[in-house]
């Protein structure tokens, strides 16, 4: 089986290093980007089974930064951190096309429980495209 | 600057909302700035426990050693994760003059914040009947420190190492908050009941406070809503 790809999107490069580093003991592939822009260039070369996103950074910030990534790749699962006092963000961030929210502090364990159901549903949209595509080919070559 | 050693119940009349939004907003800000903070040493510290998890030749007794300081680090980040949170939700009290908002958030946020003050007394505070919302529309600031006011009251009047409980109800369409406590100063400080008295007939509420039998119980009755009330 494939080993999971992480990005981490966090301007709190010690929180982010220090997160990255845990799940890459793990065995996770991790990879960091501390701003918005960053974080929309790593997805347009790499294929990431989740990304964990900060809603709170300068410039800009994890709305923006989650649109123009699923403008990028919009199969992309998002997982957001969201401060106590920015829920509302989060549930905003869902509607938006967020794959779940996480409250900061965060736990670990509770978020590699959210990135584990975020790669089963990367795998399955990669699958039903695949799928699709197939069919696609098929019916244009009348086989 | 004034400063509040944690015995005293002189906690002041009605805010002078002047500068309010300015504390509000920077406290809000800064709770944020500190919840990274926590954030930053809690997965440092967890990454410190994966390390000692991961790494089989420490010397004796340095694992459990190290496995016993990441555990207080974990339980220290606890502890403040849980004051940043009520302090940012404190520091939202002040954002609206009157707003309809659950009234068991704001006795369970005084609660916690109060802890110290208590504390320094050798006293606690424990908090019942906040399990379901009781909404309420008044001034969430000013109710905030009605509660403030009562708890100090409570935590005066109790005997040393007895809790004072601080409890929320709803009876018809009044909410009640209720401060209990064993008390060894027979009938509640006249200037810090004076206090409270004043604040309540501000925000249109009852307070009724007695000793029975050595138990000090001090009732603050919240009108209803207006959409419920009329």
């Amino acid at each position: 089986m494939d080993r999971t790809h992480v990005l981490i999107v966090d301007d709190e490069q010690e929180f982010a290093s220090a997160l990255a580093e845990r799940m890459r003991t793990r065995g996770l592939v991790a990879d960091l980007a501390f701003s918005g822009k960053d974080a929309i260039d790593r997805v347009k070369n790499t294929n990431y089974h989740a990304v964990v996103l900060d809603l709170a950074m300068p410039g800009m910030d994890g709305i923006q930064t989650l649109n123009a990534m699923l403008a990028v790749n919009s199969d992309l699962q998002v997982i957001i951190l969201t401060g106590q006092a920015t829920v509302s963000k989060g549930v905003e961030a869902v509607k938006k096309g967020a794959f779940e929210f996480l409250e900061k502090p965060v736990n670990l364990n509770a978020l590699m429980e959210k990135i584990d159901k975020a790669k089963s549903r990367s795998s399955e949209l990669s699958e039903t495209k695949m799928n699709d595509m197939i069919e696609e080919i098929v019916k244009r070559r009348g086989w | 600057m004034r400063k509040n050693d944690g015995t005293s119940n002189n906690v002041g009349e009605f805010p002078d909302r002047t500068g309010l939004p300015f504390v509000g907003r920077i406290t809000g800000s800064v709770t944020h700035e500190l919840s990274n903070v926590i954030s930053t040493i809690e997965q440092v510290a967890g990454l410190l426990a994966d390390l000692v998890e991961t790494n089989p030749v420490l010397e004796d007794g340095l694992t459990a050693r190290l496995h016993d300081i990441s555990g207080r680090i974990e339980r220290q980040t606890e502890r403040g994760t849980v004051l940043i949170r009520e302090l940012n939700f404190f520091s939202h009290l002040s954002d609206k003059e009157s707003a309809e908002f659950d009234l068991t958030e704001v006795v369970r946020n005084i609660a916690v914040l109060s802890r110290r003050f208590a504390n320094l007394q050798k006293k606690e505070i424990l908090t019942t009947g906040l399990e379901h919302d009781v909404m309420i529309e008044s001034d969430p600031l000013m109710i905030s420190q009605l509660v403030f006011n009562a708890l100090m009251i409570g935590l005066q009047g109790a005997e040393s190492a007895e809790p004072v409980t601080v409890a929320v109800t709803k009876c018809d369409q009044h909410a009640t908050i209720t401060v209990n406590s064993k008390t060894s100063i027979g009938s509640p400080h006249l200037e810090a009941s004076e206090s409270l008295q004043r604040l309540a007939a501000e925000l249109k509420c009852e307070v009724e406070s007695n000793v029975v039998t050595g138990e000090l119980r001090i009732s603050v009755k919240c009108p209803p809503r207006r959409s419920t009330a009329e």
